[in-house]
């Protein structure tokens, strides 16, 4: 089983069963899942910050922990191996390169943070790009040239 | 022009989470804490509204049946409420509508905030 068509059903890329899910070439996650894994990471980074925040008392330093501390949190788990945040793992989503099926790499993982970041500024008009994009991508999916999977069909590869 | 003809299609099954989410979210957030309030941030750091903006106070007073509370936060929220609906209660196959007329749309929308906020 290769990571580029995981579990034999349609890989990132075009799939050999057009309409099979809908407009995209291949299985993504849903809304529902998606949502809800947000909100879990948004919790857990949210947990940490205050702690922090029990610690550091400058304003301007917390608003500087608090946008690295997404970032750290973002790259180092949706950058890495798997693919997957907390939250993505509790939904059983991860993150895959849009061509190969593999992981994004740090510096994607980065860039999905930053314009996550964007994507919501807009009303989350970013987020909300998944309903009608044909391949169900956000703005920082798009950026980082990646899409948001079930890991039912595309598990994690073992190393 | 080509993808401005092409037409732009909701994924209904995603969009109906969202409908249930937003709506929900609509209808409830007038009892809710103002720290809870959705607030756009492109509108509380620079000042300049979305094209979303009102959407939430639209969609919610048109679920709560007050139409000019809706027209006055965004006329396109009662259009938005009525799709959600639909999609909740009797979802349709397909959804879709010209990418030009989806931007004008949207441009409509914004240029109505951009007014509202006196920025236009």
């Amino acid at each position: 089983m290769s990571e580029i068509d995981p579990a034999g059903a349609g890989g990132p890329g075009p799939s050999s069963a057009p309409g099979l899910y809908g407009k995209a070439s291949g299985p993504r996650a849903s809304f529902w899942r998606r949502l809800v894994a947000g909100l879990i990471d948004g919790l857990i980074v949210y947990i940490v910050y205050l702690l922090i925040a029990f610690v550091v008392k400058n304003s301007g330093a917390l608003t500087a922990i608090g946008a690295l501390l997404g970032l750290a949190y973002t790259t180092y788990l949706e950058g890495g191996v798997t693919g997957q945040s907390i939250g993505k793992r509790l939904m059983g989503t991860r993150v895959v390169d849009a061509t190969t099926g593999g992981p994004i790499g740090y510096g994607r993982g980065a860039i999905r943070y930053v314009v996550g970041v964007v994507s919501g500024v807009a009303c989350a008009l970013g987020y909300l790009w998944m309903l009608w994009d044909g391949e169900k991508q956000t703005w920082h999916d798009k950026a980082s040239s990646s899409y948001v999977v079930p890991v039912s069909a595309y598990p994690v590869q073992q190393q | 022009m080509g993808r401005l003809a092409a037409p732009v299609e909701l994924n209904v099954r995603d969009a109906r989470g969202a409908a249930l989410v937003g709506g929900l979210y609509a209808l409830v957030q007038p009892l809710l804490p103002p720290s809870l309030h959705l607030d756009c941030p492109l509108r509380r750091l620079t000042g300049i509204p979305c094209p979303l903006c009102g959407m939430t106070t639209s969609v919610g007073a048109t679920l709560r049946l007050d139409l000019l509370g809706a027209l006055r936060a965004n006329p396109f929220g009662i259009a938005v409420a009525v799709l959600a609906i639909v999609l909740l209660v009797r979802p349709p196959r397909r959804v879709a509508l010209p990418a030009w007329v989806a931007v004008t749309l949207a441009l409509a929308s914004w240029s109505f905030e951009l007014h509202r906020y006196g920025i236009m």
